[in-house]
């Protein structure tokens, strides 16, 4: 049995020539057949499409009906699912803020002590020409800022601590 | 300069699908070219494309592809005639414009008199009420003060937008709907407008709900001749970042097209305008149009204006510049059929349109008939954090409305990106939505859209096969015990645990 996560959700099977795929809940049958290089044609349930996968990283970026997305093969041992609300080794009643992409530090809208309630924007970060609002997942109280204004942050770093309130 | 006065080489200050676009045109013309880059972009198909390239350094703007020094230099040292600014960067530089002309050399674009009139957006709209244009009721001058916004605002009533007077591309724009939210917005304003342009001042108008956005392409030579390509419809846009452009606008009649294209030419007289420009209107569910402001550049959506009229806008920019008359008369522009353009970027739809940054894993593109690609990147490339998200503008041409959108849907269902997540699915929807294809839009199309579930519902199978293929390939990679023909499997099976990314698009 191999464990693929896409977006957050697991879904596990084996697939060869004829196989059966399935995930919380639901069972399917799946076949793949290979065209050579990186395209695929996949028949699930009643569905037929063409997909086109590829290897890059560790991870297997896929693309299906216009969309792409990102599948991880589940090495066993992992409970916890990307995409899940917290950082690996998040300790509870406290919430690690991470930057979602590579970008810039545009403003920092909070400093240590300040309460925030879920929701409330903590970091602007811009990349692209675009800003985004980082926001509180929970309420709490902000314990650290690890950034400053101007700062180029890698996918993934450590913006901003905080304690969870109940 | 060649002896008919003729250009015979062009340095063009900007990177991606529009440096390529102004270098076919120069090939065309017999006009050679010299494109310049920063760092990350070395492997970029405009710097192959050129004649000659220049490192700029970077990787930001400010020490590339906005480095005024560092382009002229080159331009002198590459022994180029003029310089193309294409679009964004300096383009809308008065100054730029102006060192350009004083280092000798030719600026493709108008005077930098008349981009310092059209930038100052307080001034411009001025210009244009003296003129009989009708504008936005919006503040006198600058905003000095945060009381000052609360006063319009209290007289004119929400919403209100504040607005960077050295504006442009949505940046120091926001919507206010009520004075609680004035003092955030207020500050979060001047601030972006300080970071982007350099320039803090901003000033407020009364924001109108759900008005159409229209534009008119205008060209005009040093001789005094002006003449108009015909309308285009950019109502779809989130942010006040346009996504979908279209030439006619379905909402604009005979007697509409009349008023809003002779105020057009009215507004590139009035300034002198030279070379080609666009003057942006909002139109309101009466019928009434309103000046916005004009853009003294070439415009990213001016290829379904080219799909229509058959002009190409950057040869007649460069003749423009060269002092030549327009080739064409008002009466020999000749506007046919339905153009629509996407602007494809590299963005994540659905966790609140993060741009990406990656690598382009896979890139096929559409073809066939009545099919443009505009693109600046190829397969191989990475999606730099450092510049815009556009990808490529696919244009398409129908001899009607829905041959067109049909068209475009079936060009979209060709077009084929993988590495970075793109727009290209939700652009696929809004062409097959029956509001769109009502050509009932307004600038409130996208975010009423994507409030809809867009990307909600139907995904679990695309997930499904996606997982699917997933599996084979790590059960043919098994079964070949670690021997992967894939690129970076077999380094990445022990790192990629630490690659992990968790959470991060929600935090």
């Amino acid at each position: 049995m191999i464990t693929v996560v896409v977006e957050g959700v697991r879904i596990s099977g084996f697939v060869a020539d004829d196989g059966r795929i399935q995930g919380e809940g639901w069972e399917r049958p799946a076949v793949v057949e290979r065209h050579g290089g990186n395209e695929f044609s996949v028949t699930v349930g009643e569905r037929r499409c063409r997909v086109v996968a590829i290897r890059e990283s560790g991870e297997i970026h896929f693309l299906v009906d216009g969309w792409s997305m990102v599948g991880v093969i589940d090495q066993g041992g992992g409970g916890q699912t990307p995409g899940a609300a917290r950082s690996p080794g998040e300790p509870h009643g406290r919430q690690e803020v991470l930057a979602p992409m590579p970008a810039l530090v545009a403003r920092i809208e909070v400093k240590p002590g300040d309460e925030v309630v879920a929701g409330q924007p903590l970091i602007v970060l811009e990349a692209m020409k675009m800003e985004n609002d980082i926001r509180a997942r929970h309420g709490g109280i902000v314990t650290a800022v690890h950034v400053v204004p101007g700062k180029a942050v890698e996918r993934g770093e450590l913006l901003v601590t905080l304690t969870q309130t109940k | 300069m060649r002896a008919d006065g003729g250009l015979r080489r062009i340095l063009i200050a900007n990177r991606g699908e529009i440096a390529l676009r102004i270098i076919r045109t120069c090939r065309e013309m017999g006009i050679g070219t010299v494109a310049v880059y920063a760092d990350p972009d070395a492997e970029m198909p405009h710097v192959r494309a050129a004649d000659e390239s220049v490192c700029l350094g970077g990787p930001a703007s400010k020490d590339s592809y906005l480095a005024m020094e560092k382009l002229i230099n080159a331009a002198l040292r590459a022994g180029v005639d003029a310089i193309h600014p294409g679009y964004g960067f300096l383009s809308e530089s008065a100054v730029f414009a102006s060192r350009v002309t004083k280092a000798g050399l030719l600026f493709i674009g108008p005077p930098p008199e008349c981009i310092a009139a059209m930038g100052d957006k307080t001034a411009a709209r001025r210009l244009m009420e003296k003129a009989g244009i009708p504008t936005i009721p919006g503040s006198t001058g600058a905003l000095r003060n945060l009381k000052e916004a609360n006063d319009f605002s209290r007289m004119q009533g929400f919403p209100v937008l504040l607005k960077a007077a050295a504006g442009g591309g949505g940046k120091g724009m926001r919507v206010v709907r009520g004075p609680d939210e004035l003092p955030r917005a207020y500050t979060a304003a001047r601030e972006e407008a300080r970071t982007a342009f350099g320039d803090e001042r901003i000033y407020i108008e009364k924001y109108l709900e759900d008005p159409r956005h229209i534009e008119v392409q205008i060209v005009a030579d040093r001789a005094g001749h002006v003449l108009h390509l015909g309308e285009r419809e950019c109502s779809i846009q989130r942010r006040h970042q346009k996504i979908i452009e279209e030439s006619p606008s379905p909402a604009v009649n005979e007697e509409m097209r009349c008023a809003v294209t002779g105020a057009a030419l009215k507004a590139a007289a009035i300034c002198r305008y030279e070379s080609a420009g666009t003057v942006e209107f909002l139109l309101d569910r009466g019928g009434k149009f309103y000046f916005l402001e004009m853009n003294t550049r070439l415009q990213v959506e001016h290829t379904v204006t080219e799909w229509r009229s058959g002009v190409d806008i950057v040869a007649l920019q460069i003749l423009i510049a060269q002092g030549e008359d327009l080739p064409l008369t008002q009466k020999e522009v000749c506007l046919a059929g339905h153009a629509i353009e996407c602007r494809l970027c590299a963005e994540d739809v659905l966790h609140g349109f993060l741009p990406a940054a990656g690598r382009i894993l896979h890139l096929r593109v559409p073809g066939g008939p009545g099919v443009r690609d505009d693109r600046g990147i190829e397969e191989g490339n990475e999606v730099s954090i450092h510049y815009d998200s556009l990808l490529a503008k696919l244009s398409v041409w129908g001899t009607d409305r829905p041959s067109a959108v049909a068209r475009m849907i079936r060009a979209l269902g060709e077009y084929e990106v993988l590495g970075v997540p793109t727009n290209i699915p939700l652009c696929r929807a809004i062409l097959l939505d029956p509001g769109f294809q009502r050509g009932d839009v307004t600038t409130g199309f996208i975010e009423e859209f994507l409030s809809g579930g867009f990307g909600k519902d139907g995904d679990s199978w695309r997930r499904m096969a996606g997982a699917a293929v997933c599996i084979s390939l790590e059960n043919d990679a098994g079964a070949r015990t670690g021997s992967s023909p894939e690129k970076g499997m077999a380094g990445a099976r022990s790192d990629w645990r630490s690659r992990r990314s968790d959470g991060m698009r929600q935090a």
